[in-house]
């Protein structure tokens, strides 16, 4: 195995958030009760997405620098993570959403406005990637647009509704999960919990980079 | 002029007013001559305004009134720029990269849409508020609304057009790259336009809102200078 000492760090970390998130006790708050273990898990893994588009930004920066195909791949696997890594944050979100708010999904949220058209965006980035089809002009204006989408990501999604009435913990006047802390020992479960799921992420991202770099590899001598 | 045989190593590359000038003079001398763009635009908005009040028999409720014209104004900026995506032919493309550097051209293509972006829009306005009411508070700040988000838009839709201009299949891609861009510009501006028409004075209106709008427009101009010119070279 490669870098086991990276894997088992995550592996060990992910069990010990997992386990100990439902397991050890919780300060109790109104509303929230037991749900407030929804920290353990939607926001890490939301962590992971923000740094998997940063990354993939930085990846197409470095392509437009130098244009050489190692880094057009990375832009392009670091957004096809972050795109996997939207599934279980939405889920995650839309169970406590059941349980907090009462419904699955809500459409005057601007924070899961904000997240709905962030998919939205990245997907045209996949769109746009599969009309181009000469390798260096599709490298050049997805790298292009996944640096304005990765902009304006942030800012919808983290600076917009922080501006407007959201009911979504963090927004629109909520006290954001910081506050939840109130004896340190979330914080003792939580932030495991983020470095493991970005560890996870970076785990997730090596593994399809390579297998697209194979698939190219033999594309390149097969034909 | 300067021919553009260098890769740009910053962005502080000069903005020939002469150039910006010549070009800017040109799209619109294209556009009088054949008026085949920006007018058929002016059909098709007063066509679905016309439309609409058939259909709601010239009588709204305000939210209505706003929802509604703040949509035409989508569909409307949308045609403009899918409008603007095959204007020029392969030869006069050449010509373009081999006169004119990338900043002055991107700065002229986009003061181009965004000027007749505007006419548009503000055009919207007036043949809207005859045929539907104008029962607008404050006219001063609906307008500026309708600027601002022009200008937002227009950037937005410049950027994306600059990148679909590349690729064969330019139509359907445009609206799928700029829909998610413009969802949100367009459902501040109605939060904003529907503040206008109620008359909300100045301490209860939501200029942070206005804010964003100004960060999406600053945004993606700055986006288009500095990016643009590596679209341009991979001609």
């Amino acid at each position: 195995m490669q870098r086991s000492w990276y894997k088992v760090t995550v592996v060990v970390l992910l069990l010990y958030s997992c386990i100990a998130g439902l397991w050890m006790p919780v300060p109790r708050l109104p509303i929230l009760n037991e749900t407030i273990r929804n920290v353990y898990f939607h926001v890490p893994v939301w962590f992971g997405l923000i740094v998997m588009c940063a990354y993939s930004a930085y990846g197409a920066l470095r392509y437009l620098k130098n244009a050489s195909a190692k880094w057009d791949q990375v832009s392009h696997t670091a957004a096809q993570t972050a795109m996997f890594l939207s599934v279980p944050g939405i889920l995650t979100g839309s169970i406590w959403a059941k349980f907090t708010w009462g419904t699955w999904w809500t459409f005057q949220d601007p924070k899961l406005n904000g997240v709905a058209l962030s998919i939205l965006i990245y997907g045209a980035y996949f769109i746009l990637r599969s009309a181009a089809h000469e390798p260096h002009k599709k490298a050049q204006l997805s790298a292009v647009y996944n640096i304005f989408a990765f902009v304006m990501l942030i800012l919808f999604l983290l600076v917009l509704p922080r501006l407007t009435a959201s009911l979504h913990p963090g927004n629109g006047g909520n006290p954001a999960f910081s506050k939840y802390d109130l004896d340190n020992g979330m914080r003792l479960i939580f932030y495991p919990a983020v470095l493991a799921w970005i560890g996870l992420s970076f785990w997730l991202f090596e593994l399809q980079y390579r297998y697209q770099r194979l698939k190219e590899l033999y594309n390149h001598e097969n034909h | 002029m300067r021919v553009n045989t260098s890769v740009p190593t910053s962005v502080m590359i000069c903005c020939n007013m002469r150039n910006l000038s010549h070009i800017l003079y040109r799209d619109f001398r294209q556009e009088w001559r054949q008026s085949a763009i920006w007018l058929s635009v002016v059909l098709f908005m007063v066509g679905s305004v016309y439309i609409t009040s058939l259909c709601f028999n010239a009588k709204m409720d305000k939210p209505s009134w706003n929802a509604v014209f703040w949509i035409m104004l989508l569909f409307t900026s949308l045609s403009l720029s899918v409008r603007s995506l095959n204007a020029s032919s392969q030869g006069y493309a050449l010509y373009q990269f081999l006169l004119f550097n990338p900043i002055d051209f991107i700065i002229a293509r986009w003061l181009f849409q965004v000027i007749l972006a505007l006419v548009l829009n503000l055009l919207t306005v007036l043949v809207y508020g005859w045929f539907m009411g104008f029962s607008v508070q404050r006219p001063a700040l609906f307008l500026s609304i309708t600027v601002l988000n022009t200008l937002a838009a227009a950037s937005v839709l410049v950027f994306t057009n600059a990148l679909t201009s590349y690729v064969s299949a330019g139509f359907s891609l445009l609206s799928i790259l700029s829909i998610p861009l413009l969802i949100p510009v367009y459902s501040i501006s109605v939060k904003l336009g529907k503040q206008a028409m109620d008359g909300i004075e100045n301490a209860a209106f939501r200029w942070d809102l206005m804010g964003i709008l100004s960060a999406v427009f600053l945004i993606s101009f700055g986006l288009l200078i500095l990016l643009f010119p590596y679209l341009w070279r991979s001609r």
